[in-house]
């Protein structure tokens, strides 16, 4: 398959999966939350935010890497029988 | 008879290296799709710092950068896609599912998104009323998103630092 049918096809799936999830709004669930939701306060400016989302990203990421890095560590270092 | 044989082996040579550099630059542009998703996603990860009218359009420009980065991996998609009740080795299978945890994820922050849309929808003459089910299911994907791009991120992080060093840092020596 080409490159101009391919990309039209994944916008496709990309809309349909999105269409999927619309009948959400009409679940009990959904009503739900509408009777607990609180007013949203509105949203003021503050570039703090970007802090925020990169240590929402990083954080994961650097634990993610440390663990993978410990358990490849682990498994290269030969065992020592005792 | 020589010296054409030598010219055969310099075009031969001329074509691998040429091969060489083609197989490289898809490789860098893959890398450069890659960060500008990154670089648009943080930026309309945090619409208090940048307003909801920048936040809501640069979310229409990310949905294209998603859409070839998905193409872009298609490939390998298909070929999981196809063996995955089969044998594979566990950090592909993880892979895969975690990739397809965060496609999800991401098209139902993108409907719940324009669902709630207070600059873009209006703007084409659509008028909305904000329903709190949608900001709450668009809050929560979103924050998810952040938290699962970052392990995305560090599971392909071998592939992240060899495509820099391979490429960019080269470049850089060369240039």
């Amino acid at each position: 398959m080409n490159i101009a049918k391919r990309i039209p096809i994944i916008f496709l799936v990309f809309i349909v999966t999105g269409l999927i999830f619309l009948p959400l709004a009409g679940t009990t669930w959904a009503e739900g939350v509408r009777a607990g939701a609180t007013p949203v306060p509105p949203i003021t400016a503050s570039p703090v935010t970007f802090i925020k989302v990169i240590v929402e990203i990083c954080l994961p990421a650097l634990i993610t890497v440390s663990i993978r890095n410990a358990t490849k560590h682990k498994k290269m270092t030969p065992k020592t029988s005792s | 008879m020589s010296v054409q044989n030598n010219e055969a082996g310099l075009v031969r040579k001329k074509d691998a290296a040429l091969s060489q550099t083609k197989k490289i630059s898809s490789t860098q542009i893959n890398f450069l799709i890659d960060l500008a998703a990154l670089v648009i996603f943080s930026l309309l990860a945090a619409p208090q710092a940048t307003a909801i009218s920048f936040h809501e359009w640069i979310s229409f420009v990310f949905v294209p950068v998603f859409v070839i980065h998905i193409f872009l991996h298609w490939q390998w998609i298909a070929e999981i896609t196809q063996r995955i009740f089969k044998k594979l080795p566990g950090n592909t299978r993880f892979n895969y599912i975690w990739d397809f945890l965060i496609y999800l994820l991401m098209i139902l922050a993108f409907v719940s998104g324009v669902v709630i849309s207070q600059v873009a929808l209006p703007f084409i003459g659509i008028p909305i009323k904000v329903d709190p089910f949608w900001t709450s299911l668009h809050d929560t994907s979103a924050n998810l998103l952040l938290i699962m791009l970052g392990i995305h991120l560090a599971l392909h992080w071998d592939w992240i630092v060899s495509v820099y060093k391979r490429g960019f840092k080269r470049q850089a020596k060369e240039a």
